[in-house]
């Protein structure tokens, strides 16, 4: 069960930094900010 | 063994020999081309540019702005033609020149799509056949590989004709647009001319030297043979767009629309690469619906389980070949979009916006039926598989999260509705369904279903197989998280983009396709490492397919002709009035734009024609058919024997 | 159904959000139906939920849905219960049954119910007929693009604007250049209650530059386009619904939301005699307000409709 967890986690945290830096780089690379709703 | 190397060289060498006087026109032009297309290599203005320019007899020479690129250039041509209705410019028949014109293109660029596929599909399918370690498995795809360059055989000549009819209709029909295009495109439309020389005679040795080149280097030559052929197609189709790329968005030329003495402007239009992504993926996309359909319809008239089975297997290679570059067809599509957007915002306009909106809606109507039809044949695959059931229970949910994905994608902004309703609603859109109506929604609506696509390909994979690696659990659940958040992100960036400003919000189009491809890349990698030894369950049964799914394939095939027309239709009316986008206005009687209803049947027609004379073409194929070669009857079980006759 | 709100800003989510409830709830149902022995059988669940959806598009969204947009959803959704019960040979067969019992009529009762078709068919399909011949005698559907494309420049009050390049002169930063960062962060709030920034108020005495002409240009509005338009911008104002098509709602994200300034100020100076072709049934009653505007109000007054919606202009740079 524990490990079940620990690969939930991992897992997790590969996929939303992962989707986080191709949101953050692609749009970059566009030369737009992707956290334009947050820079207030 | 001595005379065999030898022969064996005089063999390479008289090859290349061969392919070197195919290819000597194309590389003899280039200077030509490079020069901008006058005879000499031009250090000085061309001699006639003076004469062209008629009433100015002094030897000065007049510079003009070339309309897209702005840099200055020797006016070396007649302006466009204003032309007038009456029998000069326009000659008829009793009949709308337009419509036939319409026709005789549409049916052009149906069999050339469909001849530039297939050899696609060869190369692909020859090299698989190479590499295979199994043995039967590579005597099946080299057949296979066999059997469509043969089908595309028939369907070249066919091909040519309706190219040639095609020019016959512009000569008599459209005679000053079409001097002032070829005044322009002279030399393009001679080494187009001298590339089919090229195509036809590589084509011609790729298929009657299949069974003399078919082991060791011979082979490889072969091989090499269909990447040539491919690559001088491909230029074929390069070329051709360069036309519809200057008519939709002209470079090269002053707003006069004199020629400016750059060919590569001409060609190099803003719209000319989008245009060439667009059409390679879509050429494939089709050909792979075309031979899949071809496939279908053996397979429902098959006499017996063996040829069920061949028939059944046919249509998956050529649905997954097709289906792999349907994928980045929508992005490749955005991207044409976008540039014309960026070209002219009011042609952007006119396509999604305003006059030409609705045939958008249909546009997302036939997509997804596309991807629709893609994930029920693979569900319908999965019943052909031992060990397919456990996934069964869940397809419910991949149909709904499949439609909601739809729904929302061919949801219009603007709704016919009656005056009624419009009281009713208060105002002219929804504010429920008004917000699918806009992109950002439907951008996050195709990922969704393009991921759900992925998501079946890759149960399909898994179909009779019991992944046996020790690392299997982790895989697993990182498989699973890595969906569900692709499909958050695509879903968070759709929502996201309400809230930012619009230049900002149509880069996020960028991220959203990226997580898509993201789980078709890496996914489907993993996937088959995770399978690597893994148990198999059953064999593939192969010809124990349902019924439904070979239906599903005719609707693929049919759904993938219909939108090519539409889409043809579309990039053809945007121009509205002009022959060339604000060059040359087309002063026919015929200037206007047609009804969606009478664009739609027209549409139609075509399709009914082209899968009508593609059949006969078919027909054909099999008419004619000897033997195919078997050398290796290899009684493997379970696997379909090669089939006696060829096709 | 207005009891159960649809929570505005998130209503389209929100509508997926439940019928995603919505078909966890039936595939919950089934599931215990089928585990306590009294499974409902295929054929009969894929009506139901089919209805379901059906009566949900009809009577849960509100305001409510046209007809042809629920034509196009009901088709669909039938199209995705056909896949669903189609999807493996055994579900097939077990949809199928009811209708091949029906059309056996080895029992009594099937025949009855074969018979009663045979006579019911021809009299609902005489039905539909007859109701199509009958006179209509709603208002004719008008089909009219909302949004023309606009023309490639427009001459206002002797000046010649190109669409495409011509930009607000009023949208300036403190030092007067045009600027949209600058005023973009000084519109009111994108999100529920809309409301204004508290260092961004054009009624302060103090205000400049930017905030000073969102002023000039809410007073050109309230006493030129409020009445149509509505004060909350939303199309709903006093004459609203004395037109048909009713004046744009402008806090709609489909309306100045996505468009540029200088097609806004296109429409405005031009009005609805001044729509292209495309325009075409014209049905447009929008004053051609460089009758009565000088250029400069006209920009004011747009520069204001974006302060007040918390829109960006679209922009391609």
């Amino acid at each position: 069960m524990g490990k079940t967890i620990m690969y939930v986690v991992v897992s997790v945290v590969i996929s939303v930094a992962y989707f986080t830096l191709v949101d953050h780089f692609l749009m970059d690379m566009q030369g737009l900010d992707y956290w334009y709703l947050f820079r207030k | 063994m001595g005379s065999i190397t030898r022969k064996k060289t005089l063999a390479v060498l008289a090859l290349s020999a061969m392919i070197g006087l195919l290819l000597l026109p194309v590389v003899a032009a280039i200077p030509a081309l490079a020069s901008g297309g006058e005879a000499p290599a031009a250090g000085g203005p061309p001699p006639d540019a003076a004469k062209k320019d008629g009433a100015e007899s002094e030897k000065k020479v007049e510079k003009a702005r070339d309309v897209y690129y702005k840099t200055e250039g020797i006016v070396s041509g007649a302006p466009a033609p204003k032309t007038t209705d009456g029998p000069k410019d326009y000659p008829r028949y009793n009949f709308e020149s337009r419509v036939l014109l319409w026709f005789a293109n549409q049916q052009h660029l149906y069999y050339g799509s469909f001849v530039l596929a297939v050899p696609i599909f060869c190369m692909v399918i020859e090299f698989m056949g190479v590499v295979s370690k199994d043995k039967a498995m590579a005597k099946k795809y080299d057949q296979l590989a066999y059997d469509f360059i043969k089908i595309s055989l028939t369907a070249y000549s066919l091909t040519a004709i309706l190219g040639g009819i095609l020019i016959f209709t512009f000569l008599t029909l459209y005679p000053a647009f079409f001097g002032y295009l070829s005044s322009i495109f002279r030399p393009v439309m001679h080494i187009y001319a001298l590339t089919f020389v090229a195509e036809s005679g590589t084509l011609y040795i790729y298929y009657y030297g299949w069974d003399k080149m078919k082991e060791g280097l011979l082979k490889w030559l072969h091989l090499s043979m269909s990447v040539i052929l491919n690559v001088i197609g491909t230029v074929l189709m390069f070329l051709a767009n360069s036309w519809i790329g200057f008519m939709m968005s002209p470079a090269g030329v002053d707003e006069q629309g004199r020629y400016l003495g750059n060919i590569w402007h001409v060609i190099h239009t803003a719209l000319w690469n989008p245009l060439n992504l667009h059409r390679i993926l879509g050429n494939m996309a089709f050909g792979g619906g075309v031979v899949a359909a071809y496939a279908a319809y053996r397979f429902l008239s098959a006499k017996n389980d063996e040829e069920r089975a061949h028939y059944d297997w046919m249509g998956y290679i050529a649905m997954s070949l097709g289906v792999a570059f349907l994928i980045p067809l929508p992005f490749a599509g955005y991207w044409l979009m976008r540039e014309v957007y960026a070209y002219r915002q009011q042609m952007g306009i006119t396509l999604m916006g305003g006059l030409l909106a609705w045939l958008f809606i249909i546009q997302a109507t036939m997509i997804g039926i596309l991807f629709l039809s893609t994930n029920y044949y693979l569900w319908q695959a999965l019943g052909r598989m031992r060990g397919g059931e456990r996934f069964q229970r869940y397809i419910k949910y991949f149909v709904f999260i499949l439609v909601c994905g739809f729904l929302v994608f061919i949801t219009p902004h603007t709704m016919v509705m009656t005056p009624a309703e419009l009281k009713a609603m208060g105002g002219q859109q929804h504010p429920v369904l008004g917000n699918y109506g806009v992109m950002s929604a439907k951008n996050g609506g195709i990922n969704v279903i393009i991921t759900t696509t992925v998501l079946s390909f890759i149960w399909y994979q898994r179909g009779n197989r019991m992944p046996a690696v020790s690392w299997a659990k982790f895989g697993n659940i990182f498989m699973g998280v890595f969906f569900f958040f692709a499909y958050v992100n695509i879903i968070w960036l759709a929502i996201y983009g309400y809230f930012i400003p619009a230049n900002v919000r149509v880069g996020l189009s960028v991220p959203q396709v990226a997580t898509t491809l993201s789980t078709l890349f890496f996914m489907t990698a993993l996937n088959l490492s995770m399978l690597k030894g893994a148990k198999q369950i059953g064999p593939i049964e192969w010809g124990k397919i349902s019924v439904r799914s070979q239906y599903a394939l005719i609707m693929l095939a049919t759904a993938f002709t219909w939108m090519m027309g539409l889409m043809g239709y579309i990039r053809s009316s945007v121009r509205l009035f002009w022959h060339v986008n604000e060059i040359m206005r087309d002063n026919s009687p015929w200037a206007y734009t047609h009804t969606v209803g009478f664009a739609a049947n027209m549409i139609s027609a075509n399709v009914l024609f082209f899968w009508i004379s593609i059949m006969f073409v078919f027909w054909l194929g099999t008419l004619g058919a000897k033997k195919a070669p078997v050398e290796v009857k290899s009684p493997v079980p379970g696997r379909a024997p090669e089939p006696a006759v060829g096709h | 159904m207005t009891s159960l709100k649809l929570v505005e800003g998130f209503m389209p989510m929100q509508m997926l959000f439940e019928l995603a409830l919505c078909v966890a709830l039936f595939a919950l149902t089934s599931h215990l139906l089928s585990k306590s022995g009294k499974a409902m059988p295929r054929f009969w669940q894929g009506i139901l939920f089919w209805v379901f959806i059906v009566s949900y598009l009809k009577w849960r969204v509100y305001p409510p849905i046209p007809f042809s947009v629920r034509a196009m959803y009901g088709f669909v959704s039938l199209i995705a219960v056909f896949m669903w019960v189609s999807s493996n040979e055994e579900d097939w067969k077990k949809f199928k049954q009811p209708i091949m019992n029906v059309l056996d009529a080895n029992t009594g009762f099937h025949k009855a119910l074969r018979t009663m078709f045979l006579i019911a068919i021809p009299i609902i399909l005489w039905g539909f007929s007859y109701n199509s011949f009958l006179p209509n005698l709603d208002e004719p559907v008008e089909l009219r693009t909302v949004h023309p494309a606009p023309p490639a420049s427009t001459k206002v009050h002797g000046k010649t604007f190109v669409l495409q390049t011509s930009q607000n002169p009023f949208r300036v930063n403190p030092e007067g250049k045009y600027d949209q960062e600058y005023t973009n962060a000084r519109i009111v709030e994108q999100s529920m209650g809309r409301l204004m920034k508290g260092d961004a108020n054009p009624w302060d005495e103090k205000a400049e530059g930017y905030l000073k002409y969102v002023r000039e240009g809410g007073e050109i509005f309230f006493q030129n386009c409020h009445f149509c338009h509505g004060d909350n911008l939303n199309g709903r104002g006093l004459h609203a619904f004395a037109f048909n098509p009713i004046p744009a709602n402008f806090t709609d994200p489909g309306t100045i939301a996505q468009l540029q300034e200088t097609f806004i100020f296109w429409r405005v100076s031009k009005g609805g005699i001044g729509l292209p072709n495309e325009g075409f049934p014209w049905a447009s009653v929008m004053p051609p307000w460089e009758q009565h505007l000088t250029t400069d109000e006209i920009w004011k007054v747009v520069l204001f409709e974006y302060w007040h919606t918390g829109y960006y202009p679209r922009t391609w740079d």
